[in-house]
């Protein structure tokens, strides 16, 4: 990994901006004196996350589990990935109540797994909103004259579509070859679970993992819902850890791509610059 | 098929994707890249088939319920 990286000054900027982007998308982009983005980021996060708590009766907040009896009972949420975006979610949660009691009134919800799919999506753009007010910072605090791709741009890019990020940056080799076996991997796994191991209401805790692929999940789970079990399959366990590891590469591939990018745009803006912050790094370990 | 060569063909297929992601992240070069991939998915794939030899003779053994 290249040892080039922001000044301390930048990084101390980037833990603000991050931790508040995780607070409330938004948050990070309006300290760094970024208005329109930070409305967008707020607007569209927060958008999808209270859409699907609506269209899906709020019936997110029933995965979980209690602890103790009586008036000394504990409620856990395991409200992800929606819970990236926290600051939505704790709001969420006072003005909605699942309409299933925590699965004791089951209800008929045409809308359920559109529901679902958006309140994830908002809960993940919340995350992605932490990176783009990261990479914000780092070209706010050394500007390039190149045109080149911001690295929270390309952290976006990347967590949508496997391998978009790196294509951005040009490193196409890597696009392809990241992309492929990620997306490959996912859809070994769907076919090994007969296609119905793709469900929130059957394998809650796997499905976290599973929207973490992008779009390439969030396009296949309406398509895949209607698609019953009915059987257990040999290899459907496989199946799940295939999908569930696929999903969760893809954010490994995403934090690479934002290093890679922000290494480069670093590289570009400080040509004929001495370089200070790798002795300053040296010296901080 | 018998089941034992699918999972042998799934272990190599998840490690072959293990390494590939951990290459990429590790290196920047499409050589070291290239080169990195057989040796971790070597490495993951071995240590994956000793837990499961040794699971299996610890099963058999001394886990074996007596009747």
């Amino acid at each position: 990994m290249s040892p080039l990286a922001p000044d301390r000054a930048a990084r101390d900027r980037i833990m603000k901006v991050v931790g508040l982007s995780v607070l409330m998308p938004g948050l990070g982009h309006l300290l760094s004196g970024q208005r329109l983005p930070a409305l967008t980021w707020f607007l569209v996060s927060n958008a999808l996350l209270f859409a699907g708590f609506f269209l899906a009766g709020a019936t997110q907040f029933d995965y979980g589990f209690e602890i103790f009896e009586g008036s000394f009972r504990l409620r856990f949420l395991f409200t992800l990935p929606e819970s990236l975006n926290i600051g939505g979610v704790l709001v969420a949660g006072n003005f909605f109540d699942s309409v299933e009691s925590g699965g004791l009134t089951p209800t008929n919800m045409p809308w359920r797994h559109l529901g679902h799919l958006l309140s994830a999506m908002g809960g993940i753009l919340g995350a992605i909103s932490a990176a783009h007010a990261a990479g914000t910072v780092v070209a706010q605090s050394e500007p390039c004259k190149s045109k080149r791709m911001h690295p929270g741009t390309v952290a976006l890019a990347s967590m949508l579509l496997p391998g978009a990020g790196h294509w951005l940056i040009g490193r196409r080799f890597k696009a392809q070859l990241l992309g492929g076996t990620v997306i490959g991997l996912f859809l070994l796994g769907l076919a090994l679970g007969h296609f119905a191991d793709f469900d929130r209401q059957r394998h809650a805790y796997y499905w976290i993992g599973q929207m973490l692929l992008g779009l390439p999940a969030w396009l296949l789970y309406l398509p895949l819902t209607p698609l019953a079990m009915g059987d257990v399959f040999l290899f459907q366990d496989t199946g799940y850890t295939f999908t569930t590891v696929a999903g969760l590469f893809n954010v490994v591939i995403a934090l690479d791509a934002y290093h890679r990018a922000e290494s480069d745009w670093l590289q570009d803006a400080r040509q004929g610059k001495p370089s200070e912050t790798k002795a300053e790094l040296e010296s901080v370990s | 098929m018998s089941p034992l060569i699918i999972q042998v063909f799934l272990l190599v297929v998840f490690s072959l994707a293990l390494a590939i992601v951990v290459s990429a992240y590790r290196d920047d070069d499409r050589g070291a890249i290239l080169r990195g991939i057989p040796r971790r998915a070597l490495l993951f794939g071995g240590a994956m088939v000793v837990i499961s030899a040794s699971a299996y003779l610890m099963g058999v053994t001394f886990l074996f319920p007596s009747l």
